[in-house]
């Protein structure tokens, strides 16, 4: 063991919550936790580099017994030693694996977190353990974890507080990254010689965290570029009316199936920036229009209001008008913005929220001599919702991982009902934007259709989706 | 088809007679059945096996076998094995159990007459010796009883071999070996995994002696083919040929050979051609090399019929002895079986007890029942409480339960820490006094508590300190929803056979 390494040996009673501790610690949802139990039976070890190690341990088993034997440490001085003689003394018996194994870590210099669970009532046999633990003479840190809504923790606070160094209420199954930081911050402040690694720490978390955010960030801006201007095209394989729609309408089928694929590779990259392996994203290909992007269900819950829409809608039209504008020079005196601002409006509000038809261009007409005569095309889907919808899904996945304890072992499936609840708890939702932001987003949305996105209007999506990513 | 029909005889066997004596298979079934039991809720066990007795085994009781635990726990089996919709491992040991007597038959046969056959055969140059005839087939045989007389005889006196059990070395290696396996797995697979070895330890120090029997009558049968066929081969020679037999030896001179023969043949002494006469012996006796032409042909054929005798009687009549012993043991062995242990004991209690249910107000519900010979338990009596110091519960409503669940009546109660057996000293003297007056002694514990080491150790005092007679119960209170109380009763289940702690284990659900 690197004695400049902060480490600490997370112990306590059986199945009062260490793993669930560490696991969140350490960010780690690979820890076995269980409600049986006895789950740890080894202890396990979890480092952040060389700034800090935690030790996941087996629960106490026998401490009643134990703690005859190890008074003597507190009239010795090194008290480590007593405890080391009796690791050796109970080498191979049964009665004491348990605290052979937990007090491993301890003997080569190891702190001690101890867990209790608050929602259980202190028994003699928790002060037995705690007596144990004072007469290491390691620095010490009690964290109060709740595991139910019973309540003892001011009684455990009381208890605790005449053994350790300090006390701290952390639940490992809530807990956020502030909450992390800060217990990181309490266990800076119970040994003095670790405050600088510690300290160090907390700042490479925080830089790391930022980072993550950072990335989010540019996974989702990479998702609506990707999204808002993907097409497919096809050469026309027959000029029978019958053939043509048929082929027209794989091709509506591949586009949608591409948009889909694309918006969960962002959805996973998500969730696996935030190292979470038990959160699913929900829609698969086969559930498009159940529960995907393009279903019916996700339209009406995403995206932005009715009202919302109608001033996007103008923003967008008014955005074509201008290009009309400066193509005449200004000779259409402004006609032409105040005219797709009208026509951009009135589409939204007719179309209101629901899902508007993806547009297949066929050959033939107009359409054939623009696109050279025997080529069939899909997208960009023009739907002034979509990115907004895009973007609150997006958002869904991010509420759902960002607070999600790593000390959670359920599965959890991303449907459209769990994106929105996460969307809505996390208070970013498009539809809470200023009109500002909007006005602001709607209008590089517009750019990105048009494939003209400066690097500018990159760094201004990037710093506006980052404010709410913060907030969230 | 003959499948089936052979499954419909296992399963009616048993209730085709009113008390048949248990058989391995029976006992198999019968842990089998009570092993399935420990994943179902206590309330639905209650009910199905008091129903099982009422319907199906009361009514063909006499009021003597009403109280006679082993006529009703049969009677049990058969009526559980009737229901089963799946093959039981009884029936599976029927078939493995026919089979290997089947091969130790043939292996015997094969063995005993290639033996012979490899024996006999006669190269013209020299005679055949007999002392190597004797040597070969029932030296070996002779040398095995021998080491195994030594060995039982030490076992009784110097114990100086105590410790070394081979085969049992072997097992626990292999347990010891799964053991550190287990410590691989994670949570419930380890758990699982672990219990499931220690029930089987469990299942042997209760069934230990009846598992060797078995095995004696397999190695026995062996060695009885083994005799039948050098007998059986040895005459099948006499027709075709002459058997002519001499002997030669650096061991004894002619007249300590006549001497031996001699005594051997003392238990047969009385049939004709017993034994060749000293001066038949001295005739026969050859150098290396030797043509048997060189010996006088009477003399020679004299010895077959001391061999005969001689195989018949230190092989033959020896291995159908201990095999008769074997067979003997083994039945008694079964007739011996009491069950009495921590999960026949709570079958038992649902077979004969009321059906006892909780009501939410807390209120026992006992029905009545009707035309229902009276089953007494035969374990009725005092008990001592061991409570949990953490334990609120009133002591009324614990011997409300004891008396109507149990026909345990609660004489005293006294507070115990269970996760401190030092601490526990006054109270163990104190059960280690009174045990022989106790039918059973109760160990409350909250159902919420975590099994833990510490209180194992506990258990295992009071196991202890109780001794033979009374029964040892842990009484887990449960005061939470019945999922929850069935995983706690399950990881309680899981901590007893991990340490083999043969106790009882029941809930008690209050408000």
């Amino acid at each position: 063991m690197n004695s400049d390494t902060p480490t600490f040996a997370v112990v306590g009673a059986v199945n009062h919550g260490k793993s669930s501790v560490v696991s969140t610690l350490a960010e780690d949802d690979s820890v076995h936790v269980s409600a049986m139990p006895g789950e740890t039976i080894e202890a396990q070890r979890f480092s952040l580099g060389d700034l800090f190690v935690f030790y996941d341990t087996p629960g106490f088993q026998n401490a009643p017994e134990a703690i005859d034997e190890l008074r003597g440490a507190t009239q010795v001085n090194d008290p480590l030693a007593v405890f080391r003689e009796f690791i050796a003394r109970h080498r191979d018996a049964t009665e004491f694996d348990a605290e052979r194994r937990l007090f491993a870590p301890i003997v080569e210099g190891a702190g001690v977190i101890y867990i209790v669970d608050g929602s259980r009532p202190a028994l003699e046999i928790n002060l037995a353990e705690m007596e144990i633990l004072r007469f290491t003479g390691q620095p010490r840190l009690a964290i109060i974890n709740r595991t139910s809504a019973d309540d003892h923790v001011q009684d455990w606070k009381r208890r605790l507080g005449q053994h350790f160094n300090a006390v701290r209420e952390f639940n490992a199954h809530a807990a956020t990254f502030a909450d992390r930081i800060d217990l990181l911050e309490t266990l800076a402040g119970i040994e003095q010689s670790w405050k600088p690694k510690l300290t160090r720490a907390v700042q490479v978390l925080r830089a790391e965290w930022d980072s993550r955010l950072s990335d989010c960030v540019e996974i989702i801006v990479q998702m609506l570029v990707h999204c808002l201007t993907h097409t497919e095209t096809q050469l026309l394989k027959s000029d029978a009316e019958r053939a043509r729609k048929l082929q027209a309408a794989d091709l509506k089928g591949a586009f949608e199936k591409w948009i889909s694929n694309r918006e969960a590779r962002a959805h996973r990259d998500i969730i696996s920036l935030f190292r979470h392996r038990h959160v699913k994203t929900g829609a698969s290909s086969d559930a498009l229009f159940d529960s995907g992007i393009f279903s019916d269900e996700t339209w009406r819950a995403f995206g932005l209001s009715g009202g919302q829409l109608v001033a996007a809608g103008a923003i967008t039209g008014a955005a074509g008008g201008v290009v009309w504008d400066l193509v005449t020079a200004g000779h259409s005196i402004g006609i032409p913005t105040f005219v797709g601002t009208g026509i951009g409006a009135a589409s939204a509000f007719i179309l209101g929220k629901s899902r508007p038809e993806i547009d297949v261009k066929l050959p033939g007409g107009f359409g054939a001599w623009k696109l050279g005569g025997r080529s069939m095309k899909v997208g960009p889907y023009k739907a002034d919702n979509f990115p907004w919808i895009l973007l609150d899904r997006a958002f869904g996945v991010f509420g759902s991982v960002v607070n999600r304890s790593h000390a959670r072992r359920d599965q959890a499936t991303l449907d459209t009902a769990a994106l929105q609840s996460a969307m809505t708890e996390s208070g970013i939702a498009t539809a809470n934007w200023s009109g500002e932001e909007r006005r602001t987003a709607q209008k590089i949305f517009a750019r990105i259709r048009q494939d003209k996105i400066t690097p500018e209007d990159r760094d201004t999506l990037r710093s506006l989706l980052l404010a709410k990513l913060v907030k969230g | 088809m003959a499948d089936t029909a052979r499954r419909a005889a296992y399963q009616l066997r048993a209730v085709s007679r009113p008390t048949p004596p248990w058989k391995i298979s029976d006992v198999l079934d019968f842990e089998f059945l009570l092993a399935g039991d420990d994943a179902l809720p206590a309330e639905e066990l209650r009910e199905r096996d008091r129903a099982i007795f009422v319907e199906k085994i009361a009514p063909t009781l006499s009021q003597e076998s009403a109280d006679d635990r082993r006529a009703v726990l049969r009677a049990w089996v058969a009526e559980r094995r009737r229901r089963a919709t799946d093959e039981l491992p009884g029936e599976q040991f029927i078939t493995g159990w026919q089979t290997l007597l089947t091969l130790a038959v043939l292996g015997g046969l094969l063995l005993g007459g290639g033996l012979t056959m490899q024996l006999l055969r006669y190269s013209g140059a020299e005679p055949l010796n007999a002392l190597v005839f004797l040597a070969s087939t029932l030296g070996p045989q002779w040398l095995l009883i021998f080491a195994a007389l030594l060995f039982w005889i030490e076992r009784r006196t110097t114990r100086f071999l105590t410790d070394w059990r081979p085969l049992r070395a072997l097992l626990a290696g292999l347990v010891a070996l799964f053991g550190a396996g287990a410590r691989r797995l994670h949570g419930e697979s380890r758990v699982r995994l672990q219990a499931a070895i220690g029930r089987l330890a469990g299942k042997s120090e209760i069934y230990g002696s009846m598992a060797t029997w078995p095995l004696l009558v397999v190695t026995q049968i062996f060695a009885v083919s083994f005799n039948v066929a050098i007998l059986a081969m040895l005459l099948a020679q006499l027709p075709a040929r002459e058997l002519r037999f001499g002997w030669q030896t650096t061991w004894g001179a002619p007249e300590q050979v006549a001497r031996v023969v001699g005594v051997l043949a003392a238990p047969w002494a009385w049939a004709p051609n017993s034994h060749p006469s000293t001066q038949e012996v001295f005739d026969t006796k050859y150098a290396p090399g030797q043509a048997h032409k060189t010996l006088p042909g009477a003399a020679m054929r004299a010895w077959w019929p001391f061999l005969f005798y001689a195989v018949a009687c230190y092989g033959l009549v020896v291995r159908v002895a201990f095999l008769i012993l074997a067979a003997v043991k083994m039945r008694r062995s079964l007739a011996a079986l009491t069950f009495n242990h921590a999960d026949a004991n709570a079958l038992w209690r649902r077979l004969s007890g009321p059906s006892v249910t909780t009501q939410p107000t807390g209120n026992l519900q006992v029905p009545e029942v009707t035309n229902v010979p009276p089953i007494h338990s035969g374990v009725a009596g005092d008990c001592l409480a061991l409570v949990a110091d953490e334990v609120a519960q009133p002591v009324q409503e614990m011997a409300a339960e004891l008396a109507s669940r149990f026909r345990w009546r609660l004489g005293e109660t006294l507070p115990v820490k269970i996760d401190n057996r030092r601490a526990c000293a006054d109270q163990l003297a104190r059960l280690r006094e009174t045990a022989p007056s106790l039918a059973g002694v109760v160990i409350t514990i909250p159902a919420a508590r975590d099994p833990i080491v510490a209180i194992a150790l506990f258990i295992r005092e009071v196991i202890s300190a109780a001794g033979a007679k009374p029964e040892v119960l842990i009484l887990l209170l449960a005061d939470k929803s019945q999922t929850e109380t069935a995983l706690r009763v399950k990881y309680w289940r899981d901590l007893l056979a991990i340490h083999r702690l043969h106790v009882g284990l029941e809930t008690l659900c209050h408000k």
